[in-house]
């Protein structure tokens, strides 16, 4: 079982060495009194909320009430997805990251499997959505670069063409921090397994601005082509998975807009909305360009699909829908339209 | 000795023993003494071989001093220099001292064969009373009750824990279609009848737990919820069955870590040591018993699709048809019993009824099961004095029936495995879709322009579209619509920059007008055709590839693509040394090379595709660009597992070639020349031919303006087409960069990967998925392992019991589909981490070892004794012993510089030529391995080989040639050893034809072997494979029926001298069972046989006693080897090949103890994900060192 949760992105904690919030006014005065001593000054600063680098503590802190919550059976997980500051990188400022993280609390002696299967159910997440998975890879942190608490390091990595970097850390982290944020009163933190035990922590902890990175990175595709002139043409495409592509689909009008065509737009625009299918407005563009030009933006965009709404429209309700995927046009009906991108992306996600 | 005076029953008054036969008498013609003396431990023979050091020789051989004939070494000597090895430099290996436990009997010999007889006697003493017994009526009525049951002669019956008698025979039937668990079974002692009930079986349940428990298994030891024998002793009890190794997985106690002193007689190994056929031989048996004449017909057809299509009868003599029998129940029943046949039908219902059909059937099934029982009986009563006669050697019998109770231990992760395995194979088939279904997307982009006929690949998929149909529109309703449109475009635009200021409260309320607009364009619908288009505007091909939106399971884009289907190599762009692939009907799959000239047509005369060659010659190009270089002829790069053949595949292919190999120089005059290849009609004359291109063609039937059609070269030869070049054939051509996808980026590259990383498990996956595990509750482990400190409550501890076919083949080898035919760890092969599942339970260790170059050896070892009777007297011995691979004098390197291949395929030349491989397969096995030669240098590097090893055929004359050649005085050129050559042969039969037109002079005797390494070794496996009695050199044990001379005359010959070789092998593991055992039980090892796997064996061992077990080992093969030496009239040993370079003590099963076993499912490999470290593996120094050279129990 897994609880979302929400907690404060800083808090009153004194022992923490991250970035702080202090008012630049108050550090002003601190300054202008001046007739303080070093000590005093960072005593001052120790004052001063700390602002968290990473979801685990705030997950922590919620272990006691969750545990209640569940009638003091284990496993169970709290996630959290939230804006932490990156300790400041030599420049002084801290750079604001959107993490994602689970605290996974299980008996001690299953960690060491749930970390292997948090690991697995992780990367094939992040492979369903690529176009090509294996630049998604996991691998075990070797046993001499492993900090503080933690016992066992699975980190899921991206393959940039600039080289590995990381997504997500999976860690073993041993009871020693649950221990330690609720000031190792033991009572507190036992599980019914009929031997008093405080939980283990299997924590996974993802960067997402990172991982939009990766996605984007992976999804565009570069197609060497030659047109009928000999002329080396790339085509760019950014082959987003349906389910991540922000924009499923585009409608536009083929030449002659006219005010009719506008409003078959609009009226599909408000058709797709309702059913919850991202659409873009294409047609609002008044600057005209040729269904080439469109496609090709569109290509860079990861739209799924360009719907063209054009004279013969009002005759027949027939649309031209172009793929992105195949670049080939078909011709649908207008009373199918929806339930076809529906059943699209849909279906894509769940395969 | 064991001397047991038997009884044929019922009351036959012929007496006969059953005894161990004596062989015969090893030669020992006194010799002046010659031998090289020194005062130290080590010992050198004549030819600078170091000798057992002297403790040893002299705790062996008793003293025996080996003595040399000066003419032998002298002989020996010239040998060696004439092929280049005399002189070599040697190196010493330090000396070995070691005392070897109290030895019995006179010699090696009698030691064995008191150990053997005392090893086998109590069941031999079983046999013997089932072979005695008068046989109890069969019960009418079977009793329906769970468990055993016994039936007395008078018809009474009674419940009882399990049959007690110490001989029985056994019988178990599954109902296959509920899973693994035994449904019934039938027993037989001397006695009484039993019958056996499962608990599925009589109680009926909605659901039965999937996973077994000792409690549903068959108990034959032990009573209901015990794991221990009444009264604690285990009692040495014999098990007869037809592949009885099936039956035994069923059996409760087999499961058990410790205990059981059960063993098993199968009747069908019997069967194949007295009588077995080879696969070959298997064909044509049954398509002998279909009928003769259809019998003809099916071998021909057999033939034709082997290849084989050449002229003159194959099959001459069909006489070993009448005495053999392939391997199934009712046939060999039929062989050795006769009489009506045996009914079978009634299994139909265990293999595809339910248990219900099971319950319905019951009386008739239990008879069917005891029918069974009889018959295995009757055969068995038949068989066993046959083996004992044709298997005379007591250590036959001891290791095979050691063999019988393989038993691998395994635990929790045995399941991690097998779902990690899945896991990852589905994740890349899944992949591998995903890789081709944009591969297929993108390639409708060539729909544009009518792009596609510009592609080398795509040029000919079929790219018609179907328009989009709507029904005609009545007239006036259309006109309406036009008017409504045309007044619809005089509508002006608004100015869009205009705010029209806040909605009014109607447009707020009611559906706004666009969307009114949208509703009424919806009633055009009526328009549509009421059966919808598939995809109109796609290509056909794609839309083939693509489901209907109609189905329920429909998903987007072209989800039907597979990689067997015929358009996916062409997707991915496959190229073959940069030619693109192209597939025709007639001859499979092949490619296009550009440049033809003849057959170029101007473009208005063609319909259909035309095959754009320019294109194909700018593909051609860039690949060239890319290897700008040309490549070498041969790459010595180490060639993958897939071509290296493993020696049993490597038979496999000599069996299979040699079926067609004829002996070229049968009657030496009339048939010297070499096979020609068969001439394919189609294939192009010369002129027209493709001058930079050597390949399989061109085919000129296949008509492709510009292009030559050449064939994909198929691994059995050129008349097979290619269905896939995806098949397991040409993973090592992907590996090696021929075949490679020539675009779609990553796409196509990555599939071809996941496809050979997905290759094993694919083929492998049922088999290993449906290994029947037992797993052991705390209570029925040994204390030792529930109480060791490393016993994990929350695992699972249990075995796997492989059935194991004790004596598989003709050559007693033995036979089991998953673990001895199991590949080594690889890398990039998801799943084939197999054999380090199997793991030991806490406090246990595996120990063993794999016998170094088993084969090579007992090759040479014979030739030698053939030759001079000394240690590495001849050229192939003394580089088996002696030769170094830093000198390059050992035998893969010599021949690989020889002919100029890479040493690792040399090996594969070498055991081939061993297993009796001629040069046709040598010339095949050549291009196979570089595609890029031709048939002519291939024959010629195969020549060379051959000529280098094998030596040349030379031959002695008959009588009647002797007598001509006095008569007709003619001078003839003779060797040394009185041999003639071929042209002296047909120089002698002209004249004699000249001098006498009518007769026929028969002037060849014997035929041998001259000039080579090998020479000598294969003059005596000749000798072996043609005496009128073939039989092992060491254990004398004679060759199937089936194969020997009487019945077969000259033909097999492959197969029997293969034979040898490894059938001498199978001694050799036996006698290794032999001696293992023995030393296990003098000296209170605590272990166990544990599997054996040809040259290998392994026993699981308790930890305290795993180096004992080590040094047991080395002990071992030190006897084994000697007892070789003697049977051979050697009596001495090359210090050399005495101990195992290494014994492997090892907490896991695997090739190397170092392999750590990553693969796509194991990645961190088995230490990081199973606590698996490294295990050792020592020598005998080392362990000498460890256990002080002692096998007894330290104090």
């Amino acid at each position: 079982r897994v609880f979302g949760i929400n907690t404060l992105s800083s808090s009153p904690e004194r022992a923490g060495v991250g970035p702080r919030i202090i008012e630049s006014k108050h550090l002003q005065r601190l300054w202008d009194e001046g007739d303080q001593s070093r000590e005093q000054l960072l005593q001052e600063l120790q004052r001063c909320w700390s602002v968290r680098t990473n979801l685990l503590q705030g997950a922590l802190e919620q272990f006691v009430p969750s545990l209640q919550l569940v009638s003091r059976k284990l496993p169970f997980g709290l996630a959290e997805t939230g804006s932490c500051f990156r300790p400041p990188d030599g420049s002084g400022c801290s750079a604001e990251v959107t993490q994602t993280s689970l605290v996974w609390f299980c008996s001690p002696r299953t960690s060491s499997q749930w970390l292997d299967h948090w690991a697995r159910q992780r990367l094939k997440w992040w492979r369903k959505f690529a176009l090509m998975p294996s630049e998604f890879s996991s691998s075990e942190v070797p046993q001499e670069e492993l900090e503080g608490a933690e016992s066992r390091v699975v980190k899921i990595s991206y393959n940039f063409p600039w080289g590995l970097e990381s997504l997500e850390t999976l860690s073993c982290r041993g009871d020693t921090e649950l221990l330690h944020t609720h000031k190792g009163v033991h009572s507190k933190l036992q599980f019914r397994d009929g031997r008093k035990s405080v939980p283990h922590v299997v924590s996974v902890s993802g960067n997402v601005d990172r991982g939009l990175m990766a996605f984007l990175s992976n999804s565009l595709q570069q197609l060497k082509r030659e047109d009928g002139r000999k002329k080396l043409q790339q085509r760019r495409v950014l082959k987003l998975h349906p389910t991540l592509a922000p924009i499923k689909v585009a409608l536009d009008i083929s030449k002659g807009a006219t005010m009719e065509l506008r409003q078959v737009c609009e009226g599909l625009l408000q058709e797709f909305l309702e059913a919850k299918i991202s659409t873009w407005p294409g047609f609002l563009e008044t600057i005209p360009s040729s269904v080439e030009q469109l496609s090709a933006k569109y290509d860079e965009m990861g739209v799924l699909f360009m719907v063209v709404i054009g004279e013969n429209t009002l005759e027949s309700g027939l649309l031209q829908v172009r793929s992105r995927d195949t670049t080939i046009r078909e011709t649908v009906h207008i009373s199918e339209i929806r339930s076809f991108l529906s059943r699209y992306v849909s279906a894509a996600s769940s395969c | 000795e064991v001397m047991l005076h038997l009884f044929r029953c019922p009351l036959q008054r012929i007496i006969f023993s059953l005894r161990w036969r004596c062989p015969s008498s090893f030669y020992s013609a006194k010799y002046h003494s010659l031998q090289v003396e020194d005062s130290t431990e080590t010992r050198i023979n004549p030819l600078n071989i170091q000798m057992l050091s002297r403790n040893l020789h002299e705790q062996i051989f008793h003293g025996v001093v080996p003595e040399y004939r000066a003419a032998d070494v002298e002989r020996s000597i010239k040998h060696l220099e004439k092929h280049k090895l005399w002189g070599k430099e040697t190196s010493l290996l330090p000396d070995v001292h070691l005392k070897l436990p109290q030895m019995y009997g006179k010699n090696i010999d009698e030691h064995f064969r008191i150990l053997a007889e005392k090893q086998s006697l109590p069941y031999l003493e079983a046999a013997t009373k089932l072979l005695q017994a008068e046989l109890p009526p069969m019960p009418q009525e079977w009793s329906w009750e769970v468990g055993w049951t016994r039936y007395e002669p008078g018809g009474e019956s009674q419940r009882v824990d399990f049959p007690d008698e110490s001989a029985l025979v056994f019988d178990v039937e599954v109902c296959t279609s509920e899973g693994n668990c035994p449904t019934l079974a039938v027993a037989l002692s001397p006695t009484s009848w039993y019958s056996w009930c499962s608990k599925r079986l009589i109680e009926e349940r909605y659901s039965w737990s999937n996973q077994l428990t000792l409690a549903d298994l068959i108990p034959l030891e032990t009573s209901f919820n015990s794991s221990r024998p009444p009264g604690g002793q285990w009692k040495e009890r014999l098990i007869v069955g037809h592949n009885v190794s099936f039956d035994r997985s069923y059996i409760k106690e087999q499961y058990l870590l410790k205990g059981s002193k059960v063993r098993f007689m199968d009747t069908m190994s019997l069967h194949m040591a007295i009588s077995g056929l080879t696969g070959f031989q298997r064909t044509l048996w049954m398509a002998n018993k279909l009928g003769k004449k259809r019998g003809l017909q099916e071998v021909k057809d057999h033939l034709k699709k082997a290849g084989q299509n050449r002229k003159g009868p194959m099959i001459g003599s069909w006489d070993w048809v009448n005495i053999s029998s392939i391997n199934n129940l009712a046939d060999v029943h039929a062989l050795y019993v006769g009489g009506p046949p045996l009914q079978k039908e009634a299994r139909e219902i265990f293999v595809k009824g339910n248990m219900i059909d099971v319950r319905n059937n019951f009386q008739e099934l239990m008879q069917y099961c005891a029918l069974d029982v009889e018959a295995t009986h009757q055969i068995f009563t038949e068989q066993l004095p046959l083996f004992m006669e044709r298997c005379p050697h007591p250590v036959t019998l001891a290791g095979m029936l050691e063999m019988g109770v393989s038993y691998l231990p395994v635990n929790q992760n045995w399941g991690r495995y097998l779902e990690d395995s899945q896991d990852v194979y589905d994740e890349l088939q899944g992949e591998m879709k995903k890789s081709l279904m944009t591969l297929a997307d993108d390639a409708c982009q060539l729909l544009e322009d009518d792009r596609y006929k510009e592609d080398p690949w795509l040029w000919d998929l079929e790219w018609d579209v179907q328009e989009f149909k709507q029904k005609k529109l009545p007239v006036r309703k259309r006109k309406n619509s036009q008017k409504a449109a045309e007044t619809q475009t005089s509508t002006p635009l608004p100015d869009w920059e205009d705010d029209p200021g806040p909605p009014s409260e109607e447009q707020l309320e009611g559906p706004c007008s666009s969307r009114l607009v949208v509703e009424k364009l919806k009633e055009t619908a009526n328009q549509l055709p009421k059966r919808r288009q598939h995809l109109p505007g796609h290509p056909r091909w794609y839309r083939k590839l693509c489901e209907k939106m109609s189905e329920d399971s429909w998903s987007p884009g072209a989800s039907l693509i597979s990689l067997q289907m015929r358009l996916t190599p062409k997707l991915m762009g496959l190229t073959w040394d940069g030619f693109p692939l192209h597939y025709t009907e007639k001859h499979g799959w092949g490619y296009l090379v550009p440049g033809r000239r003849d057959n170029l047509k101007s473009q208005e005369e063609t319909t259909g595709p035309v095959c754009p060659h320019r294109a194909i010659e700018g593909v051609y190009r860039e690949y060239c660009e890319q290897n700008s270089k040309k490549q070498p002829e041969y790459l010595d790069s180490s060639p993958s597992d897939d071509l290296m053949l493993t020696n049993a595949t490597v038979w496999a292919k000599v069996e299979e070639l040699s079926s067609l190999e004829q002996f070229p120089d049968e009657y030496g005059v009339k048939n010297g020349t070499k096979i020609k290849m068969s001439q394919d009609p189609h294939l192009t004359s010369k002129e027209n031919c493709c001058h930079y291109h050597h390949g399989v063609g061109p085919y000129d039937d296949v008509d492709i303006p510009g292009c030559w059609f050449f064939k994909l070269p198929h691994k059995d030869g050129h008349h097979n087409n290619v269905g896939s070049p995806f098949s397991k054939d040409f993973l090592a051509k992907m590996e090696d960069g021929t075949l490679r996808a020539g675009r779609g980026g990553t796409n196509a590259t990555r599939a071809l990967e996941i496809n050979k990383m997905m290759s094993f498990w694919r083929n492998a996956h049922k088999r290993i998925s449906s290994q029947m595990v037992l797993w052991l509750r705390k209570g029925e482990l040994p204390r030792n392992v529930s109480r060791h400190k490393d016993f994990d409550e929350e695992g699972q501890y249990g075995a796997i019991l492989p059935q194991v076919v004790t004596a598989g083949t003709v050559t007693r080898r033995a036979v089991e589909p998953t673990w001895l035919t199991a590949s080594n760890a690889r890398r990039d092969r998801v799943g084939s981490e197999l054999k380090a599942m199997v793991q030991v339970p806490p406090g246990y260790h595996l120990v063993g070892a794999d016998v170094d170059s088993q084969e090579l050896w007992i090759a040479a070892v014979l030739g030698e004794a053939q030759f001079a009777g000394i240690h590495g007297c001849t050229a192939f011995g003394w580089m088996t012993l002696q030769g170094k691979k830093s000198q390059g004098t050992d035998l893969h390197s010599r021949t690989a510089e020889a002919v100029g291949i890479s040493r690792e395929h040399a090996k594969v030349f070498n055991y081939g030529r061993i297993y009796g491989a001629g040069q046709p397969f040598a010339e095949r096995l050549l291009m196979q391995f570089n595609h890029r030669l031709n048939q002519t240098e291939a024959a010629s590097k195969a020549r060379q080989m051959y000529a280098l090893t094998k030596g040349i055929r030379r031959y002695r004359l008959s009588e009647e040639g002797e007598w001509l050649v006095r008569e007709l005085d003619i001078d003839v050129h003779r060797e040394d050893d009185g041999s003639v050559s071929l042209e002296e042969v047909r120089r002698i039969s002209r004249l004699a034809s000249q001098s006498s037109r009518q007769r026929k002079w028969d002037i060849v005797g014997k035929r041998v072997w001259a000039g080579g390494t090998e020479s000598d070794m294969f003059n005596k496996l000749e000798s072996i494979a043609h005496s009128a009695q073939p039989a092992t050199p060491v254990l004398g044990c004679r060759i199937s029926r089936a194969l020997e001379p009487r019945a077969v005359r000259d033909e097999f010959i492959t197969s029997r001298v293969n034979w040898a070789v490894q059938s001498s092998a199978v001694d050799y593991l036996h006698l290794m069972l032999v001696a293992m055992r023995w030393l296990f039980e003098e000296h209170s090892i605590d272990g166990r046989f544990c599997i054996s796997i040809h040259d290998e064996v392994r026993y699981l061992v308790r930890s305290e006693d795993r180096y004992r077990a080590a040094l047991a080992l080395q002990i071992t093969n030190l006897l084994t080897r000697c007892m070789f030496a003697h049977a051979l009239g050697m009596q001495d040993l090359p210090q050399s090949v005495a101990f195992f370079s290494a014994v492997d003590v090892d907490q896991c099963l695997r090739k190397e103890v170092t392999m750590d076993c990553a693969t796509p499912s194991n990645p961190t490999g088995l230490e990081r994900r199973y606590g698996y470290p490294p295990g050792e593996a020592l020598d005998v120094y080392q362990i000498i060192d460890i256990t002080k050279g002692s096998l007894s129990k330290a104090r």
